[in-house]
């Protein structure tokens, strides 16, 4: 009884079909993104990356490469904003087309259906991110195979393909922490308002101002606070070194954001009345 | 503690105030910032009962019902569903099924796995249970077509089956033959009595007055969001005074007449230009008739004016609204 709220939550996600839109518009980036390394391996010029005259010998595109390369094109906007859209509408959207209030008649505390979406909303994101990893691997391994990740940090480092793989695959674990933290804002909106486009929208609208503001100097000392500061904390694990206090730091800012918009989440969900 | 009388001044059924009521609230109110959704509403559900809940449009019942479901807070009052506070409903399980407003399922489901996925929230339900509910509201053969695909008649009954799934002891039903061609209307009307005669309490919100009448044991009347009139039925139609028609020569003379007769008072209109209706308490058409005849109006005809509930309503209502507005402005004149 106490998990039927989130059984019934995941059954409504996965039995949509913008639910595996979703996974397809992923998957159709990752086969670009193959396809262009693809040619540009040919032409790649690593001697202009490192900023000196170099010879590289072997592949310098890998499964592992590519994995990592998807994470830049696919984490900063596509992939929030598809959160944005599947979350955003796990409330507003209910509210929108009247289920809701079947929903909130079923003898289950208001704050249990909000965990059941939240984590449902979680579950997305991680879901569409390590897919996301998965099939860059996949696809990457038929195309160029596998091997070392090369690594251009304003040098250039090589790491054999087992600590490349952890690399990548911690890289992982903190992408899907900073798509929970972009879940948790889409769900805050969602409750407070009443339509799913709106909220989606919203959700996208904070990170690009985050973004601007982040990217403006005058702003620079505000620029640590925001959130879009520390959702490409996946990218501290592709340096040369990995700077653990910068990870520690920035997956703390995540987890405090998305405390804050549980925080009012719950208190707008649990206070508010069912009038549509 | 005086006796609870209804606009028209009759005694509400001593019965609604036993302790067992379905449903109880007493002074609920619900305000929306300046508007008065709801205001100090007293309404007794009895136990066992098919109960209308009647009243115009934006008069407060969905609202009320809003209360009694959770999905909205009262702003003052008291409301209790099966002698629990509504605050603490949710301690009553599948006790309580309700159908708020127009049905609303998730349309990418079939019948089936909405069905299914609304009872896992109220407790474990057996499959059998599903195929059941199913059946009494004659949606076995479309149960695995998804509910996008349904008319608004076949979600309506599928709205009525979510409601019925947890057996619950109280159904409440926001207009549930809302939209229904009269086959269906016929359905839902013999599917809610014979659930009253299996001991459940349903308590509905409708605006088909012939419905009503035809099945529900007790009604009220709400408007401007309070209780006007509450009872049984019959006994509300019965206590009201019953008009009659009378077909004279003069209906100017013959309102004379009335007016100018002994007390109890006489009320009486015309209708057309040969014919007054007339009604008073404790005097039939007999007495009317003479009082008439002995005024020298000639009589031609004598029809007894069935009363309805259609014109119970309309008359409690639209007395509600009179009261309302010469208390308005009673209030205008006093702060003026």
């Amino acid at each position: 009884m106490r998990l039927a709220p989130l059984r019934a939550e995941l059954t409504k996600l996965y039995r949509q079909r913008i639910t595996y839109a979703s996974f397809v518009v992923v998957l159709a980036l990752v086969g670009l993104v193959t396809w262009g390394s693809h040619h540009e391996a040919r032409h790649l010029d690593v001697s202009q990356r490192v900023g000196s005259e170099f010879v590289v010998a072997g592949r310098t595109i890998t499964a592992l490469f590519v994995a990592r390369a998807v994470m830049e094109v696919a984490l900063v906007v596509l992939v929030p904003m598809l959160i944005a859209v599947v979350v955003g509408a796990l409330i507003a959207g209910e509210r929108q087309n009247g289920t809701l209030r079947t929903l909130l008649t079923r003898p289950q505390p208001r704050l249990r259906v909000l965990a059941a979406k939240l984590l449902t909303g979680w579950s997305f994101a991680a879901s569409v991110t390590v897919f996301l990893g998965l099939s860059a691997l996949a696809i990457g391994q038929l195309v160029f195979g596998w091997g070392d990740l090369v690594i251009f940090d304003g040098g250039l480092t090589v790491l054999d393909p087992h600590t490349g793989l952890m690399r990548v695959a911690e890289g992982y674990a903190l992408a899907v922490a900073s798509m929970c933290s972009v879940a948790a804002l889409a769900l805050m909106m969602s409750a407070i308002f009443d339509n799913s486009m709106a909220a989606a929208g919203l959700t996208v609208a904070v990170l690009i101002v985050m973004g601007i503001v982040g990217q403006m100097p005058y702003f620079e000392h505000v620029k640590p606070y925001l959130l879009t500061a520390h959702l490409r904390v996946y990218s501290e694990m592709f340096a040369a070194t990995v700077d653990r206090a910068a990870v520690l730091t920035s997956a703390g800012y995540l987890a405090a954001y998305t405390a804050l918009t549980t925080a009012v989440a719950m208190i707008v969900f649990d206070r508010r009345d069912v009038t549509c | 503690m005086a006796a609870e009388t209804d606009v028209a001044g009759h005694p509400v059924d001593e019965a609604l105030e036993a302790d067992d009521a379905a449903i109880r609230t007493r002074g609920l109110s619900k305000r929306y910032g300046r508007v008065r959704a709801v205001d100090g509403l007293d309404l007794t559900v009895p136990r066992g009962s098919l109960f209308g809940f009647l009243g115009p449009n934006g008069a407060g019942k969905s609202t009320t019902i809003r209360m009694l479901t959770g999905l909205v807070r009262p702003t003052a009052g008291e409301a209790s569903v099966l002698g629990v506070p509504v605050a603490r409903r949710l301690t009553l399980g599948g006790r309580v099924g309700a159908l708020v407003e127009q049905p609303a399922f998730y349309a990418h489901l079939s019948a089936w796995q909405n069905l299914s996925l609304l009872a896992s929230l109220s407790g474990p339900t057996a499959r059998k249970r599903l195929e059941e509910v199913l059946a009494v509201v004659g949606l076995t053969a479309v149960a695995r077509r998804r509910v996008g695909t349904y008319s608004h008649g076949m979600r309506q009954r599928l709205g009525i089956a979510q409601a019925l799934v947890p057996r619950p002891e109280l159904l409440i039903l926001d207009e549930p033959a809302s939209g229904l061609d009269p086959e269906g209307m016929a359905e839902v009307r013999e599917l809610l009595t014979s659930l009253r005669d299996d001991g459940l309490t349903i308590f509905l919100s409708s605006h088909m007055l012939a419905e009503v009448e035809q099945t529900c044991t007790h009604v009220a009347v709400v408007a401007r969001g309070q209780v006007v009139a509450q009872g049984e039925t019959g006994g509300m139609l019965r206590g009201a005074a019953p008009g009659t028609r009378f077909v004279v020569d003069d209906p100017g003379r013959a309102l004379e007449v009335l007016a100018a007769a002994e007390p109890p008072a006489i009320e009486a209109e015309a209708v057309d230009e040969r014919t007054v209706e007339a009604r008073a308490k404790g005097r039939d058409a007999a007495e009317l008739n003479a009082i008439l005849v002995r005024g020298g109006v000639r009589v031609s005809e004598v029809t007894p004016v069935r009363r309805t509930l259609e014109s119970f309503y309309l008359e409690t209502v639209s007395n509600a609204v009179e009261e309302a507005a010469g208390t308005a402005g009673t209030s205008g004149r006093a702060g003026a």
